[in-house]
């Protein structure tokens, strides 16, 4: 299944992913998550430290809507050609 | 142009009466009952594995409580954006620069303190060094930050318009690159701090903080507790210049200290401490293609930029896209490529110095501008108006002007300067160079941007106002109350400033950027329009009037064209309290949503509203015996919209300009080979004084932002960033000789003019 990505930085640090194509029919906004970070040059951790919930600087949503509004929260199932959008929630500047 | 009763006025700072008098309390002030001392032992090597730390002396002796080392804090690295969080509270398997604290002590006094470094004894496996971005860059090049395998900390690349296309239409085309050194942040007060933790944990922090929430937030993470069970509480800061915004070692050490001991600990740093191991400005190496028309109308811009930042990214994404988003502005450029580089190395961390890294990108450009306008023959002050960016204009990467003075700034310093008169005659070795730049007032970076101001009314009728902004020197909390006086019809005497304490102030997300008078200026005035709104509600039944129609001014309350028609506000408030049980408060939020976020990929975006802008006409006096500079005249034109507070207001133009006179002329924090600072004191580090400042003058340059409060803009980092190339371009008009590598020190001159001469 392929998932569709959306971000405001680079995805993967170093580089972009427009996309990330699973080869099993069932992953979680949670496990796309830690796929991403897995991938990604930095260390980037997106979920809270006992993996409950998304760390507060992040926004995430799932086809538009986000992903605290969804009946799973972290945990809800993506389908094929569902698009993730992942921002950059900054707290400060200069 | 409306006149105000109280905004416009150049009132007494309502903490001036207490610095001046040595009252104010800063963090190294306070105590505590049976507080401890902390001290850091600190690294002596600039890059090192730690093989082991043996603290078991340092605990037996008498009088020490506690010894804490990096492995004591739960390892959560933390950063200024979530994607590079590359940062620990105290480094656990490696130091990444010289003076990097490696052991905490806390003890009964200070020197049992000190005497318990000496018997702490660390095995370091010394590492090679990256001093340089070419260091960092070169293949095979040791990793400095442990949680990248590379040294590349952050990089950008943006096209802004059609660059092809711009310099295909250029008639003159010509490339420089430009140097900058590490210079120091340059606040008087060092990071201090005081930490408690009660009963049940809660820890309270008393710290000198520039941005105390963004401190909070850091340091709950990093030392995985919510957010709740820690209270933050700024005691008087003695200055930050964005050198305060992160937590340090010291908050973390002295929270930690605290927590294991259940005493007070407190950590005062002293100067050459914060001078060789804390926030610095990062070194910039950049190269810069321009092409213009003949009549000197620039057609396109190509720039590429490597800030050597120290090993942490800290605040640097940030320095990398100011740089960049700020070529654009303040002159009319309709395309801009750029490509910048963030990376790691073994010296101090950097954070950014007043101004961002817009000092560094408005050193280039107005620096090349200058040369350019030589070689096509434009004169530097058409050059600069011709390109001036005007109302309603956009910039190529989206910026969005909704009003510029920029014209009247270009115009008005050039005139005050005598720059015509002095092209007809003028003493030897004096010259006059010009810069522009605009700051914004206060970007929309992220998510959490919002302000907020609480106005507390009391029973004696006077108001208390809180915001989350802080007080760092700049005169912020005057400009509130100024606010609050002007909107509430009170006297500013009867405005009260209080206290930032996260348990009662509301959430901001600090001070930076230009943006308290703004930002938190327009929270203030939606706060007393609530308070305004209830004390209405309750009085105007008894004033047989609707509450819409009751107005406030001149102390009292009353019916719209009817001022006979009321009562002294004073009564008004005992109604509020004594009849109805009601003590007032005023709430008041402002964010610009109306604006875009920051889009890191592309660097696109409207950003802000309230640009300010600035023009400024430096004279320069050069020995050519000598190669001495003496900054003789500034002249800054400022469109800071409405002036809130005009004496402070040229205080921070001109503050700005002196801090940044030091950067052109004098300062350098230098590294021998091996990374050790060589000039960490103040005695050898060469921060300008009041004996080198030039005779200032600003120009206001009234405008009326549609945004602003009362029509204000931010103000205070312009002119830090225009001063720069003003002074290397009067340098050039004083002798002719161009330097491009700051510090532009008499020995650079004196070279250069012997080069000149053939000598």
């Amino acid at each position: 299944m392929i998932i569709q990505l959306e971000s405001n930085f680079l995805l993967l640090g170093d580089r972009d992913l427009a996309s990330i194509d699973f080869d099993r029919s069932h992953v979680t906004l949670v496990e796309l998550l830690q796929e991403i970070s897995a991938r990604s040059s930095n260390t980037m951790h997106f979920l809270t430290r006992d993996g409950t919930g998304l760390d507060e600087w992040w926004a995430v949503e799932v086809n538009g809507c986000s992903y605290a509004a969804l009946p799973n929260g972290i945990k809800t199932s993506l389908q094929d050609g569902d698009r993730v959008t992942i921002k950059l929630s900054l707290i400060c500047g200069g | 142009m409306k006149t105000y009763r109280v905004v416009g006025k150049s009132v007494e700072r309502t903490d001036a009466r207490v610095k001046v008098t040595g009252s104010a309390r800063y963090a190294a002030d306070l105590v505590a009952p049976g507080m401890l001392h902390g001290k850091f032992l600190r690294s002596p090597l600039a890059h090192a594995k730690i093989l082991n730390i043996d603290a078991s002396k340092a605990r037996a002796l008498p009088g020490v409580m506690a010894v804490v080392t990096g492995k004591d804090f739960p390892g959560i690295p933390f950063g200024t954006r979530p994607d590079i969080r590359d940062q620990l509270p105290m480094p656990i398997t490696k130091v990444h620069h010289y003076g990097e604290s490696v052991a905490a002590v806390a003890a009964i006094d200070e020197d049992t303190a000190e005497a318990a470094l000496d018997l702490i004894k660390v095995d370091y496996e010394e590492l090679p060094v990256v001093l340089t971005a070419q260091d960092a860059l070169a293949p095979g090049a040791p990793l400095v930050n442990e949680f990248k395998n590379s040294n590349i900390a952050y990089f950008t690349d943006f096209v802004f318009g059609d660059v092809e296309k711009g310099f295909k239409e250029a008639e003159y085309v010509r490339e420089e690159t430009f140097s900058s050194q590490r210079v120091t942040v340059g606040f008087i007060e060092p990071h201090a701090c005081l930490a408690e933790v009660d009963a049940t944990g809660r820890v309270l922090l008393q710290g000198s903080k520039q941005s105390p929430y963004i401190t909070w937030r850091h340091m709950c993470r990093a030392l995985d507790i919510p957010i709740s069970k820690m209270r933050i509480v700024n005691p008087f800061v003695g200055g930050a210049f964005s050198g305060k915004h992160d937590p340090f070692d010291v908050d973390f050490a002295s929270v930690k200290l605290a927590q294991i001991t259940g005493k007070p600990v407190k950590i005062v740093l002293n100067n050459d401490e914060v001078l060789a191991a804390y926030r610095q400005r990062n070194a910039m190496d950049a190269k810069l293609t321009i092409g213009v028309k003949k009549n000197g109308a620039i057609t396109a811009l190509r720039a590429e930029n490597i800030l050597e930042g120290g090993p942490i990214s800290g605040i640097g994404p940030f320095n990398i896209y100011y740089f960049g988003a700020f070529l654009n502005i303040p002159y009319k450029i309709p395309a801009v490529e750029y490509h910048g580089k963030l990376v790691y190395s073994n010296r101090a961390p950097c954070g950014t110095v007043r101004g961002q890294e817009i000092v560094l990108a408005q050193f280039c450009i107005d620096s090349l501008l200058h040369m350019v306008g030589e070689d096509i023959g434009v004169d530097p002050v058409d050059l600069r108006a011709i390109n001036a960016v005007t109302n309603d204009w956009t910039c190529a990467n989206g910026i969005k002007v909704d009003v510029s003075g920029l014209p009247e700034c270009i115009e008005r310093s050039a005139q005050k300067i005598g720059w015509k008169e002095s092209r007809k005659s003028r003493p030897e070795g004096r010259g006059i160079g010009f810069s522009c730049a605009s700051h914004p007032s206060g970007p929309r970076l992220g998510g959490h941007f919002g302000s907020a101001v609480m106005l507390k009314l009391l029973e004696d009728g006077r108001v208390i106002v809180t915001q989350g902004a802080t007080e760092i020197g700049q005169g912020s909390n005057t400009v509130f109350c100024q606010m609050a006086a002007e909107e509430l019809g009170l006297p500013f005497e009867d405005i009260l400033q209080g206290v930032s304490d996260s348990d009662t102030t509301i959430f901001d997300s600090g001070m930076f950027g230009d943006r308290a008078t703004y930002w938190d200026g327009n929270a203030t005035i939606a706060a007393a329009r609530d308070l305004k709104r209830q004390l209405a509600e309750i009085v105007a039944p008894s004033l047989n009037a609707k509450p819409e129609k009751i107005e406030f001014a001149d102390s009292r309350v009353f019916v719209r064209d009817e001022p006979e028609r009321g009562i002294d506000w004073l009564l008004a408030v005992r109604k509020a309290y004594y009849e109805k049980g009601a003590p007032l408060y005023g709430r008041g939020t402002w964010a610009a949503l109306d604006i875009d976020i920051v889009d890191w990929k592309t660097g696109t975006g409207n950003l802000v509203h309230g640009l300010d802008f600035i023009a400024t006409a430096m004279e320069v006096a050069v020995d050519r015996e000598t190669g001495k500079v003496d900054l003789i005249r500034a002249v800054h034109g400022d469109d800071a919209g409405q002036p809130i507070n005009p004496a402070m207001l040229e205080g921070q133009v001109n503050g700005g300009s002196a801090h940044m006179s030091g950067h052109a002329l004098w300062e350098e924090a230098l590294y021998n080979e091996k990374g050790i600072p060589l000039n960490h004191t103040w005695r050898d580090y060469k921060q300008p004084t009041a004996m080198d400042a030039p005779e200032f003058h600003v120009e206001h340059i009234h405008t009326h932002d549609p945004y602003g409060p009362f029509g204000a803009k931010g103000a205070g980092e312009a002119s830090s960033c225009s001063t720069l190339a003003a002074i290397a371009n009067g340098i050039y008009d004083a002798v002719g000789v161009r330097i491009k590598d700051l510090p532009i020190t008499a020995e650079k001159i004196l070279t250069a003019l012997k080069a000149k001469e053939g000598k």
